[in-house]
């Protein structure tokens, strides 16, 4: 198994090499978070041989420090071009507006319609025009899915270091996990049709948080300043307070549309989470650290054999399971089993293509791949702003 | 036993693909992000609704409206309504192009007369333009107009709030006519159909495929030694700014040949050989640079990488060198097709792409145009017919449509549809 990881930490790092040092023209600041990537990788994949579901901290890191380092690239970018955050009126007219994956389902069914794009952002050339992000959101639905949110989401990446600060949850939301379902999906379905109706991405518009990480419409008016309200105190109330006292990712889980759109979409991709029923004990430990809240009181309790459909794959549920009964499979062996390897070829093939491995290898080049431009950026510019206080 | 056998294979497939999927094809979609996304939007014909950007195209005029030239561009939309995140939701949006910074032009006029909601004039400030005004026939004031310069200073987008009911007429309008009047531009009527959706019957795209393909095909028989060079271009670059003696001139059309036969390695020896003998051989640099673009592009990735941030270096050289001398032109077109051919997501060069292939495409004309001056037609004057040969067409418009590429992939379709009407200028569609 050694040799096995040593083979997937030389593969990530031609990858690591081509698509951050390489692309980064060999400058120090991709190097070093060349190097980063490299050490989060390896102790991922070794981390793993030794203990199961052991990633989860690396993770939760690596994935928090995306967000904290994409927002202050793409901030700087934003106030390099425009001179502010706020999004100005010639970038709204000149559909110039950064497209992120959040709005993919609201964009849907208009373009169905009105084949166009109901969202003043660029088609194409530009790092997030709406062909290239449509692009990587087919990708990725057909391989990690939903992991996508637990993996690579620079959003996301803020509630989860916001659930990892507090030791202990302060409010359970273990029992009304079925009706925070049910309200996302209920959400979900309002936003799309909220959209189709008005013509525009009625998420982005109102009730996106990441806008004070990210863009925001100028607070100049009545609208704007309601706008901004509600914006501000998301951010505060499901991003930061409700992470920290409940340990989840609640706006993940109950408010943004691209999750429950990714759960919908999901049954395409890959990789599954499976339980085993018959090592299952009946703990509740796997649902007490679910950070989407995906397995219920009652998935456990009726033997369903895989977490609900908001699972995100992060694997937090692996690492928690005192029987090592939750794992990583593809979702084609429900149909076409596993045999039992015989030859020695055969279990290294298994072995070297164990759903896990493969799951968080694509998972990660996602991450590293996406991360990296924003990242360099970001370390190069926040060691100019250490060079200039000295 | 069979049947088990099957079920074995068919495990192993499915394994083999997610293997494949999982290792191997993320990274390679990537590496291909910039391609397959163009394409994906190029087959698709995805666009923006047009609420967001001005409402559809009714009309839309290029540089004859004008004689002194100063107007490049002058388009009409249909008037909008309910439109989602705009300032005004009721609008009517008119846009202007002028060749130089509006700022130049001081007032801009518009005179819009239409049967029905009466004349007003749209009062531009091009030192100031969010001090825009809209007024009637006597000078009083109707509204305030939103107006959007673009970052180069030369287009106006003017939008007039329809929200009073005197200019909710314009919804209705069947006729409009525009009076545009900007500093020396002779003031000139433009009748506008308003109910007459323009409609593209070729998509940018497709243009800038169309107008491309016949100088590419030129360069293809010319590797392929049917055409060995391309007449007037040719033969005004002939190296003579650096007054090459004649064996360093058979030196550098041997070290040609190799790189129109696509043997970079060897062209490269070859250019680097003479600027070694040379240095300030600009032609050669800039030959050299294309060629080690043209080998890191038949190379691994990181090789690649390396050889065309060091193409960069010499076409940079060349470019620079060649400012003011007649080698000018052959340096940016070198420049500029190693821009449009190198990933735009990795190098960020489309944009030095498309302003070197603007800049060849002016200097083309300039020498066309002093060509003309030089030898008159007949009758003395200077016209199309008689300065422009379908070779010079074919480049001329080769030019303009690879810096519309490039203005494309910049995502700057503006820039894009002001390259292909230039493009069509020289003998219209």
């Amino acid at each position: 198994m050694t040799a096995i990881s040593i083979i997937q930490c030389t593969m990530m790092a031609v990858i690591v090499l081509f698509f951050t040092v390489c692309v980064n023209n060999f400058s120090v600041y991709s190097i070093i978070y060349g190097i980063f990537l490299m050490f989060i990788f390896s102790k991922i994949t070794f981390g793993e041989q030794k203990k199961k579901g052991s990633s989860g901290p690396c993770r939760k890191i690596a994935q928090f420090l995306y967000a904290i380092l994409f927002s202050i690239s793409f901030i700087h970018q934003l106030i390099a071009e425009r001179g502010s955050m706020a999004i100005s009126k010639a970038a709204m007219a000149n559909a110039e507006l950064p497209f992120c994956h959040i709005a993919i389902p609201q964009v849907l069914v208009p373009l169905a319609i009105t084949k166009s794009i109901v969202f003043p952002a660029r088609i194409s050339g530009h790092y997030a025009a709406v062909a290239s992000m449509l692009c990587i959101w087919f990708i990725f639905t057909l391989t990690i899915g939903r992991g996508w949110c637990s993996w690579v989401c620079f959003y996301g990446g803020w509630e989860t270091g916001f659930s990892s600060i507090a030791k202990k949850k302060r409010i359970n939301l273990l029992p009304k996990n079925r009706e925070l379902r049910e309200f996302q999906f209920g959400f979900f379905a309002f936003i799309v049709l909220a959209s189709l109706g008005s013509l525009a991405a009625i998420y982005c518009d109102w009730f996106c948080p990441f806008k004070l990480v990210t863009e925001y419409i100028p607070m100049d008016s009545a609208l704007g300043i309601i706008s901004g309200i509600i914006f501000i105190g998301l951010f505060i109330g499901l991003v930061v307070v409700m992470p920290f006292l409940t340990k989840r990712r609640t706006q993940c889980s109950t408010l943004c549309p691209f999750g429950a759109f990714a759960s919908l979409t999901d049954g395409i991709s890959m990789f599954r989470i499976k339980i085993d029923t018959d090592k299952c004990k009946g703990c509740m430990k796997c649902a007490s650290a679910c950070s989407f809240g995906a397995i219920d009181i009652s998935t456990i309790r009726e033997n369903r054999g895989r977490p609900e459909i908001t699972c995100a794959k992060c694997g937090d549920c692996i690492g928690a399971c005192p029987q090592k009964a939750i794992a990583y499979d593809f979702r084609f062996t429900k149909k076409c089993p596993r045999p039992q390897a015989e030859t020695g070829a055969a279990k290294f093939i298994q072995n070297f293509l164990d759903p896990a491995l493969l799951f968080r290898f694509s998972a990660f080049t996602f991450y590293a791949i996406m991360s990296s431009t924003f990242s360099v950026q970001s370390i190069e510019l926040i060691v100019q702003w250490i060079g200039n206080l000295f | 036993m069979k049947r088990s056998n099957f079920k074995k294979s068919l495990f192993y497939t499915h394994l083999a693909m997610a293997g494949i999927t999982s290792l191997f094809s993320i990274s390679f979609f990537f590496f291909n992000d910039s391609i397959v996304s163009e394409s994906l939007a190029k087959s698709t014909g995805l666009h923006v609704s047009h609420e967001f950007t001005g409402g559809t195209i009714t009309a839309e005029y290029m540089e004859e409206i004008d004689a002194s030239r100063e107007l490049k561009r002058y388009v009409v939309y249909t008037p909008v309504y309910n439109a989602p995140w705009q300032q005004n939701p009721e609008y009517w949006q008119l846009e202007q192009s002028y060749g130089t910074d509006i700022k130049n032009l001081g007032e801009i006029s518009v005179q819009v007369d239409s049967p029905n909601a009466g004349t007003y004039i749209l009062h531009i400030d091009g030192n100031c333009p969010e001090n825009s005004i809209l007024t009637d026939r006597e000078g009083k004031f109707i509204c305030a107009l939103e107006t959007y310069v673009s970052r180069d200073g030369r287009t106006v987008k003017t939008r007039i709030p329809l929200e009073q009911k005197q200019l909710q007429k314009f919804y209705t309008e069947e006729k409009t006519t525009h009076y545009i009047k900007a500093s020396n531009m002779q003031q000139t009527a433009l009748e506008v159909n308003m109910k007459e959706k323009k409609v593209e019957t070729n998509s940018i795209t497709s243009r800038i495929e169309e107008y491309r393909a016949p100088y590419i095909q030129l360069e293809k028989e010319k590797t392929e030694g049917t055409i060995l060079e391309l007449e007037s271009l040719e033969s005004e670059s002939s190296p003579a700014a650096t007054t090459p003696t004649s064996e360093e001139d058979a030196e550098f059309e041997k070290a040609y040949h190799l790189f129109l036969a696509n043997d970079a390695v060897a062209a490269e020896k070859a250019f680097k050989a003479i600027i070694d003998r040379d240095g300030n051989n600009v032609k050669a640099m800039a030959y050299y640079g294309s060629s080690l673009a043209k080998h890191g592009g038949q190379v691994n990735p990181f090789t690649g990488m390396n050889l065309v941030n060091k193409a960069y270096v010499w076409l940079d050289k060349a470019v620079a060198l060649s400012e003011g001398t007649e080698f000018h032109f052959e340096a940016l077109m070198n420049r500029a097709e190693v821009s449009a051919s190198v990933p735009n997501t990795v190098f960020h060069k489309a944009q030095t792409g498309a302003e070197d292939f603007e800049k060849a495409a002016r200097l083309f004309e300039e020498r066309l145009s002093s060509q003309a001056v030089t030898s008159p037609s007949a009758n003395g004057q200077v016209t199309p017919d008689t300065i422009v040969s379908p070779r010079d067409i074919i480049l001329d418009r080769y030019l303009w449509a690879s810096a519309a590429d490039c203005w494309l992939k910049c995502g700057d379709q503006l820039q894009a549809s002001i390259c292909l009407k230039n493009a069509e200028r020289f003998c219209g569609k």
